[in-house]
């Protein structure tokens, strides 16, 4: 689907099929209606002409129409927009590929609780780029005596820790050779780890990895427990403090925590009470950084009494 | 032996006079049964989406499963468009299955209008407005059913009766 454009309005689908862009470095399609399209495309956002060429100039992208809208609308829904209520109202859909389209217009809210988005008028066409491999060489920090570690990983927005922490929870689902495969319970809260469409993993998380889409960490993590027994229980954007409990019941169990935060260092997480407790109780025995202006680049790895593990001065990048 | 080439003639005077009668009254039945297997579909679509969320192909599916007909064939033939053509609205799918259907011999111009512009109704990507446009046309339907119901009782038989009475009197001139 990513490269048939098929859930775009046919005057986009037409230039950007005409366009000599490479799919796997298309990040993201903003669509607004009466405004320039804008392509963010190997890091930098472009604009996109009729003709299919990347222009820098606002004034010659093409212009998206509030009927293009719709139309994109109709088409990742399946023509049934009203069978994802519950989606809308976390503000986003999922689609074959598991890409994520952010929606955004006028919120009707029923004492205080969102009910639906109206007039949806703009479109963020988030693309999905699962990189299997990416953790090989991350992998044996998180492992010791066979045995994976409770593993925080951290990064400042779009370093890549989430397709990291993707492809750690493949690999110790899948097993290896002299590691088995262990079973692995997914919260995936926003839809971006598994990228469940109609319950399907788009991503590939592993053979032995169950998910719960769309589910809040809190409960998410308690329901796992006590009803698919998880080896390992991985989560993405932990920091609420709603989600302690969970996470306690999960190391009094004896699964094993992975998780990523916001953060470009390890003392950036003190500053959040629920981790700076975490931290304090030594309850992480890794922490990966990543860092250093480059997705997927490996910053620091330090394990739960600050000791560090791996640090890199040079660029080492996960992603290449 | 004229007179029974006489009779012969009288007895497919009469036949063509009864069954044209027939194929009138029939039309009419047909357009109100058309009407009213419509209104049932468009209750039971109005109740897949609103609480079950079935996704749009398969709601289609199953109206059709529980109609007869046009209205079966319609549906049927609109569900069976919906992965062909990824890529198209659904405004299009849904004019593609009715030019399938060739409704334009059974309803008036109205009805066919009306049913034209369900598509609206059945894929909006305002969901408070696809129930509101969903219920507007139910009850629309459902008066265009009532009309073509009365209309059935009042001419149904009239045309029957009238026919009959023109063979008859044809027969009787001929004679």
């Amino acid at each position: 689907m990513l490269h048939s454009y098929a859930f775009l309005p046919a005057r986009l689908r037409q230039a950007l099929a005409a366009s000599p862009l490479r799919p796997e470095s298309l990040q993201e399609i903003r669509l607004r209606a009466e405004r320039p399209v804008f392509l963010l495309y190997d890091g930098h956002e472009h604009g996109i002409t009729e003709g299919g060429a990347l222009t820098a100039n606002p004034g010659e992208s093409l212009l998206c129409s509030r009927r293009e809208i719709e139309e994109t609308l109709e088409y990742v829904s399946g023509y049934s927009m009203y069978a994802f209520d519950e989606e809308m109202k976390q503000g986003f859909l999922t689609i074959p590929g598991g890409h994520r389209i952010g929606l955004a217009g006028k919120i009707v809210a029923d004492r205080g609780q969102i009910q639906c988005i109206r007039h949806i008028a703009f479109l963020n066409i988030r693309f999905s780029h699962e990189i299997c491999g990416c953790a090989d060489a991350l992998l044996p920090y998180l492992l010791e005596d066979n045995e994976v570690c409770h593993t925080l990983i951290l990064s400042a927005p779009r370093c890549g820790k989430t397709t990291l922490l993707r492809d750690v929870i493949r690999q110790l689902s899948d097993g290896a050779p002299g590691r088995p495969g262990v079973t692995v319970g997914v919260v995936d809260e926003r839809s971006e780890l598994a990228g469940c469409y109609l319950g399907i993993p788009q991503n590939d998380l592993g053979m032995r990895t169950d998910v719960l889409d769309c589910c809040s960490k809190s409960e998410g993590m308690l329901m796992l427990l006590r009803s698919m027994s998880p080896h390992v229980i991985a989560v993405d954007e932990l920091g609420s403090t709603q989600d302690g409990y969970a996470i306690e019941s999960v190391f009094h169990c004896g699964c094993r925590l992975l998780a990523t935060a916001h953060g470009s260092c390890v003392d950036d997480i003190r500053r959040r009470p629920l981790l700076r407790r975490m931290y304090e109780e030594q309850m992480f025995e890794r922490y990966v950084v990543l860092g250093g202006g480059r997705p997927g680049q490996l910053w620091q790895i330090q394990n739960g009494r600050g000791e560090i593990l791996f640090e890199s001065g040079t660029a080492e990048c996960f992603f290449e | 032996m004229w007179l029974y080439v006489k009779l012969a003639g009288i007895l497919c005077i009469l036949a063509a006079s009864v069954l044209t009668g027939l194929e009138l009254e029939s039309r009419v039945k047909k357009r109100w049964l058309f009407l009213r297997g419509f209104t049932e579909a468009l209750r039971f679509l109005e109740k897949e989406t609103a609480y079950h969320r079935t996704p749009l192909g398969e709601a289609l599916r199953e109206a059709a499963a529980h109609s007869q007909d046009e209205v079966r064939k319609l549906l049927l033939c609109a569900a069976e468009l919906i992965p062909l053509r990824t890529g198209t609205t659904f405004g299009e799918i849904w004019e593609e299955a009715l030019a399938d259907a060739d409704l334009s011999s059974l309803l008036a111009k109205p009805e066919l209008l009306a049913v034209q512009e369900l598509s609206a109704a059945l894929c909006n990507p305002d969901t408070v407005m696809q129930k509101t446009l969903l219920d507007k046309y139910t009850d629309r339907l459902a008066a265009m059913t009532r009309e073509a119901e009365r209309q059935y009782k009042e001419k149904g038989s009239l045309y029957r009766k009238l026919s009959t009475a023109a063979g008859i009197f044809l027969s009787l001139i001929l004679i």
